[in-house]
């Protein structure tokens, strides 16, 4: 037989094996769907039944968790001001510093960085800010959460900024711009939507975070909106109250867990959002 | 038009229609190619010509953006309901940029073809194989001493008659030629040129072009699409010579596009 009619008496082999393959790869997709439905519609079923009101407006123990909303959103805004600027940043400087010694250390830097477990990074947050200012505060928290962060937020830019066409740069410099102009005007806006999504995913990812917390805002019953003083955050006030040998409490824990599946989620469907709006 | 269809053509295409989401890019195309002869595409940017020649291989289905109808006769097969991959083999296809594969030698560029399908032709086969194709593609004799080397250090021109004695190397019917030299320099342009005047003996040529003066030199015959629709089709010597249409005459003289 000639090679040419074996590799046409092969198309059918070929064939039925591609569709193999394509059902594998299908149900292997499909599959990894399940768990995640699963969890999500457990967590709603345990938590929508255990809403009310009072859960939104009062601190009080067991019952509301004011607290822990005030305290999460504080927390994390400070986190998302302080990291971002020095994260974005830095996500520039790998980016356009591509073959520099310096930056292939910094990227191994960030690698480790990201791999630290975040009750470490709470340690550590405990000693620079708890310790010094002797007292748990919520400040020290977001720092924690801060740290989390960025090595998330660099790497989602620095990725992203690469993807910019170097003609469009070239065209910017062509033009007698400045360094400053380039990245700003030029650079940063083309890879807006990677380094937003770089943003709202970590902003996701540390809002569910427990760990850093420990020992850095420690929590506290009452509402606060001190940062200066111990805080509660929804993370940590599911851990204790799922734990209480109080039915209330831990209907209180999964009434919890929901809303913060819920911010989670939303903020994933933002960053979805945001991708396709910037890409048209 | 008539009398190219006296003779029996390899490639009879029917109301051919393509369409973007709602965009319209190609409308009522009826058209016939004859066997072994070149012919070339031309028209000004976003007329539809790379649409047109990716019908052919079936390159729309990989996107999955475009919707294809329309008959394509194949010596009498339509391509677009037969199987993709047995079209693919019938109707090879160089693209614009050359593209061998980084990580094979030369002589597996050639071959992958075959290997890709899961066949691994024996020594003497493969040799034979490697030889002839890259004969036709008028790339042996700079090769010849550096098969197993990466495909890499080639200059473009040689990787793009590397690509195109890889398309030549499964032996199909018809070769499609998307733009294949608007990345190259001019002197590996000209050595293009007088491989596709060559291979023409051999197999049908579909070229699409953006250089009018190359669609002069080497078609047989020519066809001029503008926005969507095909405008004029017809032997080479009088379509550049004398157009029929109007449109085709301005486009030529270089009066728009």
């Amino acid at each position: 037989m000639t090679l040419r009619n074996r590799l046409k008496a092969r198309l059918g082999f070929n064939r039925v094996v591609s569709s193999v393959f394509t059902g594998i790869v299908t149900f292997f997709s499909l599959l990894m769907v399940v768990p995640l439905v699963l969890i999500l519609s457990f967590i709603t079923i345990k938590g929508v039944t255990q809403l009310h009101w009072a859960l939104f407006v009062s601190d009080e123990r067991g019952g509301g968790i004011l607290n822990a909303i005030v305290g999460s959103g504080e927390m994390v805004l400070i986190a998302v001001v302080l990291a971002v600027p020095v994260a974005v940043l830095t996500g520039v400087y790998l980016a356009e510093a591509r073959n520099s010694k310096i930056a292939e250390v910094m990227r191994i830097t960030v690698d480790v960085f990201q791999g630290i477990p975040s009750i470490v990074l709470g340690i550590i947050a405990y000693v620079w800010l708890v310790v010094p200012l002797r007292s748990f505060s919520g400040l020290s928290g977001a720092v924690a959460l801060a740290i989390m962060m960025i090595p998330i937020i660099i790497k989602n830019t620095e990725e992203s900024l690469i993807l910019v066409p170097a003609q469009m740069k070239e065209a910017a410099y062509g033009l007698g711009a400045p360094f400053h102009k380039v990245i700003l005007q030029i650079v940063l806006p083309a890879a807006m939507s990677g380094v937003l999504t770089g943003i709202l995913l970590a902003t996701a990812r540390i809002l569910g975070e427990t760990a850093p917390l420990l020992f850095t805002s420690f929590g506290g019953p009452d509402l606060n909106y001190n940062l200066t003083r111990p805080m509660e955050a929804l993370p940590p006030l599911i851990f204790k109250y799922a734990q209480s040998p109080r039915d209330d409490w831990v209907a209180t824990a999964w009434a919890s867990s929901f809303v913060l599946v819920v911010v989670v989620l939303f903020l994933n469907l933002l960053t979805k959002l945001v991708l396709r709006r910037w890409k048209h | 038009m008539e009398a190219l269809a006296a003779e029996k053509p390899i490639l009879d295409v029917r109301s051919l229609n393509v369409v973007y989401g709602e965009t319209p890019a190609l409308k009522e195309i009826n058209i016939s190619f004859a066997r072994n002869s070149l012919h070339s595409i031309i028209g000004p940017s976003g007329c539809g010509k790379s649409t047109f020649v990716r019908c052919f291989n079936r390159m729309h289905e990989l996107q999955g953006e475009a919707k294809v109808t329309g008959q394509i006769l194949l010596d009498g097969d339509d391509i677009l309901t037969d199987d993709p991959f047995s079209v693919r083999l019938r109707i090879g296809m160089v693209f614009q940029r050359p593209n061998p594969f980084p990580s094979l030698s030369i002589a597996d560029n050639v071959l992958s073809g075959f290997l890709i399908n899961g066949i691994r032709p024996k020594k003497d086969e493969a040799d034979a194989i490697v030889e002839t194709a890259l004969r036709k593609a008028s790339l042996w004799d700079e090769v010849k001493d550096k098969l197993k080397k990466r495909s890499m250090f080639l200059s473009g021109g040689q990787q793009q008659r590397l690509c195109i004695a890889r398309a030549l190397a499964v032996e199909p019917e018809v070769l499609l030629l998307d733009e294949p030299t608007s990345a190259l320099d001019p002197i590996s342009t000209g050595s293009i040129e007088e491989l596709m005047l060559e291979l023409k003996k051999s197999v049908t040529i579909v070229l699409v072009t953006h250089n009018l003066s190359q669609a002069g030199r080497v078609s047989d015959y020519a066809a001029f699409f503008l926005l969507g629709e095909l405008i004029e089709y017809g032997s080479g010597s009088t379509f550049f010579i004398n157009p029929k249409d109007s449109r085709t005459d301005a486009y030529l003289a270089g009066r728009f596009g």
